[in-house]
């Protein structure tokens, strides 16, 4: 270990300490060698910080060459900052990339920069005014003459919050803009100090001017403090990402930011509400990107429908059989590893031996069964038949409320025990289907999330193909198709349309629906009650939105009907 | 500023510590001046009607000057007068008398400007460093730069909508039926 290694290990309570006493952080990865940084992903910075392993890694050949040796407790006290402060988890660290971006138009490949400027400013004004540390004295360290307008600002900033003559930190004669912006941000950092990722946006809005004098890609006098840039790299997805928070859309610039408060400075913007409540999915998908997470663009998109149906779950319908079958114990067996943990028996896995080698001295209790008195509950299993005809809009591009519904309905049928058939039908033309009905959410919210584009209506056919079979569903299954006012001019044409239709409410044995987009409902008024009349439910909506309420109220229902018993 | 004056902290301190009765509306400014200007060594003077919207703000500088730094030195009276007949007006448009109290800088910014007004700076600060922070906090010379970026700001935030949009299709162009 080198003298300066264990000098800044010796930092490490100290930095840990500024925060608060109480602060854990596994110590810090030094890096000696070239070969060493390449290896941790250290490229630059002579610091950095990983959200999803909670590393801290430094450069100490490059502390060396940038003669930061004394400031061992100032820089590790700013690295544990990213972690414990600004962004702290990915959660904020992916919220603060998505309103770094919403300022910066055009310039979006730039957030990471600024998003990494504003928590180092958030992490170093606090470490300077609280914790006593020398946060100047590093930039003092490193302070070089530079023509970059940006840098030249950002260094102002810090000027102004510790109230440092001009020229302390940068030699630059600045422009009153750029006096004026600093001043500003100074007075942002401080204002939005703990509800930090809502100073985000407008921190962004001030930085994008001077971005836009910049060439692509530029970092220059930024490399070597840019210690947070890819803070979110990984193949974690940070949750609840798909809604938009309020004001996260369309920041001011801080000079008409009215939560600065202080003097009138004008009226030229004011802070607008949320106008949507979710991102569109593109939106999402470029978030995501912008992170750094490594999953295939199609899993993002089913991760998005996913988390915007959660809040909608509800207990799916069950149906009640005559009786349920009370647990036996019947033995011993050995547990394999593939078997959940919970089912290990430790005490009996004890007594048969002290030393524990999974899959060969532990064992699991077997269970046969012996008829209860109760009635249990058996999750009808759901085939889910949506329209992706020409007049459906791609699922990808914009949030297609025909997809989140079917999202809704098939987490709450999977949660419940059920198995999930999706089947998505644009006719004449394409369709897709999952194999059967399965259990695997990816698979059914992968179909479900596809997009074809083609036909007019949903294909009546297909409901023959899974019901009318030579094998049809061994299980009660609930026929629930989402379409609209198409689908009677498909069981029109098709031969026996209506008739397959009938009997496929029939053999499913669990229910059937027709969900009907249609405006005009009293036109179709006498096919809708030939619809009713052949065993189907038909539940008319007169826009797409209204199919996310009909999705919660559809389990409702159901559950409700099962549990008086009828 | 060629002379020194009190610590900084002494006099936003004070600012801080401001009585309530000074924000109230409706105390007699003209005759609170008038016996500051007797306190600060001057002699008695006729004080002129203040304008509506300087009166909260003249009422703080006065709690302000009337610490026992300037009143001790008997010799600012005329400097006082002037600046709180002339040099607060622009200030009290902008900013709130209340903020002068409240909010750090705006304290810090008044706090300056009433020594420079006084041709003093802080004590221990050079003439440089004194008037480097106030154009610093200076609330009138920011607003009017910001006056001058609303323009070119509303411009920018029009082109911002403009790449917003072109990114959105852009995005949207990407996907292609599958």
């Amino acid at each position: 270990m080198s003298d300066l290694e264990q000098a800044w290990l010796d930092c490490w309570p100290r930095a840990l300490a500024a925060w608060s006493p109480f602060t854990k952080l596994a110590p810090p990865r030094f890096c000696h060698t070239l070969a060493d940084e390449v290896r941790e992903d250290l490229t630059g910075s002579f610091a950095m910080i990983r959200l999803d392993d909670h590393a801290v890694v430094i450069s100490l050949r490059q502390v060396a060459a940038h003669r930061l040796h004394a400031f061992g407790v100032e820089i590790l006290a700013h690295e544990i900052g990213h972690h414990v402060y600004a962004p702290a988890d990915l959660r904020d660290n992916a919220r603060l990339l998505a309103r770094v971006r919403a300022g910066l138009p055009s310039r979006e490949r730039d957030a990471g920069l600024v998003a990494n400027l504003y928590a180092d400013l958030l992490i170093n004004d606090r470490l300077q005014r609280s914790a006593g540390l020398d946060m100047a004295g590093v930039y003092r360290a490193l302070k070089a003459p530079s023509a970059d307008r940006l840098w030249q600002v950002y260094l102002r900033i810090y000027e102004v919050l510790w109230s440092l003559p001009s020229g302390t930190l940068i030699d630059a004669d600045l422009t009153e803009e750029q006096q004026v912006d600093a001043a500003l941000a100074a007075r942002l950092v401080r204002s939005y100090a703990r509800d930090w990722v809502r100073g985000a946006g407008p921190f962004a809005v001030l930085c994008l001017t001077y971005l836009l004098e910049r060439p692509d890609d530029e970092r220059g006098a930024f490399t070597p403090w840019l210690d947070a840039v890819g803070a979110g790299a990984g193949e974690q997805i940070p949750e609840g990402l798909a809604d938009l928070e309020d004001d996260e859309e369309a920041p001011v610039h801080p000079a008409f930011d009215p939560a600065l408060g202080g003097a009138s400075l004008g009226g030229g913007e004011t802070v607008g509400g949320v106008k949507n409540q979710h991102r569109e999915p593109t939106q999402y998908v470029d978030l995501m990107k912008s992170l750094g997470v490594e999953i295939d663009e199609r899993e993002l998109v089913i991760r998005y429908y996913r988390e915007l149906a959660v809040p909608h779950l509800v207990r799916f319908p069950a149906r009640l059989a005559q009786q349920a079958e009370d647990p036996l114990p019947e033995g011993l067996d050995v547990w394999d590893v593939g078997s959940p943990v919970a089912q290990i028996d430790w005490i009996q896995s004890l007594v048969r031996s002290p030393h524990v080698i999974p899959g060969y001295t532990t064992y699991e209790r077997v269970y046969g069964t012996t008829a209860g008195g109760q009635p249990a509950r058996v999750p009808v299993d759901l085939y889910l038949g949506v329209d992706c005809s020409g007049s459906m809009s791609n699922p990808k591009l914009a949030m297609s409320y025909p997809v989140l519904a079917g999202a809704i309905v098939t987490l709450s049928a999977l949660r419940a025990g059920a198995r999930v058939m999706a089947c998505l039908s644009g006719e004449p033309g394409q369709h897709t289907e999952t194999d059967g009905f399965l259990r695997d959410e990816k698979r059914v919210l992968g179909v479900l999330t596809g997009y074809l584009g083609t036909g007019y209506s949903f294909g009546v056919l297909r409901l023959q193909d899974t019901f009318l079979g030579p094998e049809p569903p061994a299980r009660p299954t609930h026929v629930l198709v989402v379409t609209d006012a198409d689908i009677f001019h498909m069981l029109g044409q098709v031969k026996d349309g209506w008739e397959i239709a009938k009997r496929a409410a029939e053999v499913a044995g669990g229910g059937a629906t027709f969900v009907l987009n249609i405006p005009n409902p009293a036109y179709h008024a006498v096919r809708i009650e030939r619809l009713r009349a052949i065993g189907w439910d038909v539940h008319l909506v007169s826009t797409q939105q209204e199919l996310v309420a009909f999705a919660r109220a559809f389990s409702r229902r159901h559950y409700e009907a099962q549990r008086e018993g009828r | 500023m060629s002379h020194q004056g009190p610590p900084l902290e002494t006099l936003t301190r004070r600012l801080a510590e401001c009585p309530a009765a000074f924000l109230a509306e409706g105390a007699h400014v003209e005759a609170v001046v008038f016996d500051l200007a007797l306190d600060l060594g001057g002699e008695m003077t006729r004080v002129a009607p203040f304008p509506a919207e300087a009166r909260g703000l003249v009422l703080v500088a006065a709690w302000l000057l009337h610490d026992p730094w300037f009143r001790a030195a008997r010799r600012f009276a005329a400097p006082a007068l002037a600046w709180l007949q002339r040099g607060l007006d622009a200030l009290a448009r902008l900013v709130p008398a209340d903020q002068f109290v409240h909010d750090p800088d705006r304290r810090e910014e008044l706090a300056r400007a009433c020594l420079a007004a006084l041709g003093l700076r802080p004590h221990g600060e050079t003439e440089a460093q004194a008037a480097d922070r106030l154009k610093t906090l200076d609330t009138v010379a920011r607003d009017r730069v910001v006056q001058e970026m609303r323009t070119r700001e509303q411009r920018a935030r029009e082109l911002r909508e403009a790449m917003r949009r072109k990114a959105a299709e852009e995005a949207a162009a990407r996907w292609s039926p599958e």
